[in-house]
């Protein structure tokens, strides 16, 4: 008994497994007719997708485009919101107007005698006051003095 | 390669590769022929081309393998949407599946034997050894038809062998691969 025996009783062993099986293989014939008649279907259903596909993908691009094209310029656009805007302007302005508004409108009354524009002092920041707090407010006795 | 060409290449290794699609479906003969069928629609078809880079034998062991893990995944799936756990559980993919009592009825005491021990192989080394010995391919094309390294290959090869020695020890394999 050589070495190479138990690989040959091996391939022996498998060779008669494929002739167990082989004796039940299937021949060819039924399989490609078979294949044919399962092949039938989808090619009608390849056809109907060459022209199915093109079809829906022309709608879809008129869609788009219909889109598109109903939609405003972009320059139309802008010029219609500037000519609402306009149009919203004195509206809105009109209702910040409050019943105090007429008081700016008429003259200042005038100083008392002995006092001038001149007498009021510009006011200035003191460095004892807190932050943001003019120095008339912190001593405002000082201011008619003179 | 003509129709008339394509024809004659599979008959001559039709028998061979119904073995190897009985192999990935667990020696589930109804499955297997349907393998075969979807194997021979997608040559005829043209979505299987041999482009001629390996032997013809290898290249329909490939397309059977993939057509044969499609056909797992989709039932897996089907098996998951409509919630079936026995399904799920049939379509799930398998290592060491035992040949069905019916197709071991149908083999010789000797071939029954042999197909239970691969049956009890990684599923790896079942396929190299399935394709090596069973398919009468290089350890190269088994490799290729596997989709894995040359030396990864090898390793299957001579593992499975070692395996095989084990569980069959009256054919206790031993050698060098035919490569």
């Amino acid at each position: 008994m050589t070495e190479r025996d138990p690989e040959r009783r091996l391939r022996d062993a498998f060779a008669r497994l494929r002739a167990d099986e082989a004796a039940r293989a299937p021949t060819l014939a039924p399989l490609l007719e078979r294949a044919r008649e399962l092949a039938a279907p989808q090619r009608a259903s390849a056809a109907w997708l060459r022209v199915a596909l093109p079809l829906a993908g022309a709608a879809a691009a008129s869609l788009a485009w219909w889109i598109l094209a109903s939609a405003p310029a972009p320059d139309a656009a802008r010029s219609r919101a500037r000519a609402l805007r306009a149009e919203l302007r004195p509206i809105a302005l009109g209702s910040l107007r409050s019943p105090t508004d007429g008081l700016l409108a008429s003259p200042l009354p005038a100083l008392p005698s002995g006092f001038s524009q001149s007498l009021i002092p510009a006011p200035r920041v003191s460095p004892t006051a807190p932050r943001g707090e003019h120095s008339s407010q912190a001593a405002p006795a000082r201011r008619f003095s003179a | 390669m003509t129709r008339a060409e394509l024809e004659d290449a599979l008959a001559s290794v039709l028998a061979v590769s119904r073995g190897w699609a009985l192999a990935q479906t667990r020696w589930n003969a109804a499955e297997a022929d349907d393998v075969l069928q979807a194997t021979v629609l997608k040559l005829i078809d043209g979505r299987a081309r041999f482009d001629g880079r390996s032997s013809f034998r290898s290249f329909v062991f490939g397309v059977i393998r993939q057509t044969a893990r499609e056909r797992r995944r989709r039932e897996w799936v089907r098996g998951l949407i409509l919630s079936r756990p026995a399904a799920r559980a049939e379509a799930a993919p398998r290592g060491g599946d035992a040949p069905s009592p019916e197709a071991r009825l149908a083999l010789s005491r000797e071939s029954a034997r042999l197909a239970a021990a691969l049956a009890q192989l990684p599923e790896r080394q079942r396929e190299i050894l399935h394709l090596v010995f069973y398919g009468e391919l290089t350890i190269e094309e088994a490799a290729r038809v596997a989709g894995v390294a040359l030396g990864t290959a090898r390793t299957h090869y001579a593992r499975g062998k070692q395996r095989l020695r084990a569980l069959l020890p009256d054919l206790a394999p031993e050698g060098g691969a035919h490569d």
